[in-house]
């Protein structure tokens, strides 16, 4: 009943009630959304799909300014790293929660922290074309 | 390929929470099963997560000890091979900058 009251009162300041039903559903999945273990397995495995490609990257020869377009950039390295580490924290965070609670839906923070990096992975990657040829 | 590879990928982690009948997994592993040969041939290290997120899509009402512990060894095999190129480009890194 509280969350209906915060989406109402949202929709005050929003274009007309016509966005309640949207914002509704919206803050719903937000708040109410529970992971199950099959998704948390899905989302190690992608995260891990994103962890080969970084390894594949920091490979490369280090660009030297003659041997581009495909080298290793060290600030796209720096921005890389920390990533993959943070998001392999939340991954074993995540799967430990599945190992010991088998078969239960778990809260959705463990899982967003994950995702979080897998975003900021996917962001790096699209934008300086890591991954592609 | 490998940036529309890991597209689909992230796109499939948001997607799964939001899944409930079994229906709405078939178009997902269609699709799933139709890149996995791209995968093998163009990104085969992602083969595997991709094999693995198939597998757990099919069981969806459970996931077995079995599949986490074949999870766990890929997270070993990868880690592994990350810190290893992590650590080479770190070291490099500091022995070029200024």
């Amino acid at each position: 009943m509280r969350k209906t009251i915060v989406v109402l009162l949202l929709c005050v300041g929003l274009a007309g009630c016509a966005s309640f039903g949207r914002v509704q559903n919206a803050f719903s999945v937000l708040t109410e959304t529970q992971i199950s273990p099959t998704a948390a397995v899905v989302a190690a495995n992608t995260f891990n799909a994103l962890e080969a490609t970084a390894t594949n990257y920091l490979r490369l020869k280090r660009c030297t300014g003659s041997n581009g377009p495909i080298c290793r950039d060290p600030v796209i390295t720096a921005k890389i790293i920390p990533a993959v580490r943070s998001g392999r924290a939340s991954r074993d965070a995540l799967i430990k929660f599945v190992r010991q609670h088998p078969g239960q839906l778990g809260a959705s923070g463990l899982y967003d922290a994950l995702v979080a990096s897998t975003n900021t992975l996917q962001a790096v990657y699209a934008q300086y074309g890591i991954g592609g040829k | 390929m490998g940036p529309i590879i890991t597209l689909v990928l992230t796109a499939l982690q948001q997607l799964i929470p939001a899944l409930g009948a079994a229906s709405q997994l078939s178009p997902i592993l269609d699709l799933l099963a139709k890149i996995l040969p791209i995968v093998i041939k163009e990104a085969m290290d992602l083969a595997p997560m991709v094999k693995n997120i198939i597998e757990a899509l099919r069981n969806k009402d459970a996931v077995t000890p079995e599949q986490l512990d074949q999870l766990d060894v890929l997270d070993a095999q990868v880690d592994a091979a990350f810190e290893a190129a992590a650590t080479d480009a770190e070291i490099e890194d500091r022995q070029v900058a200024p």
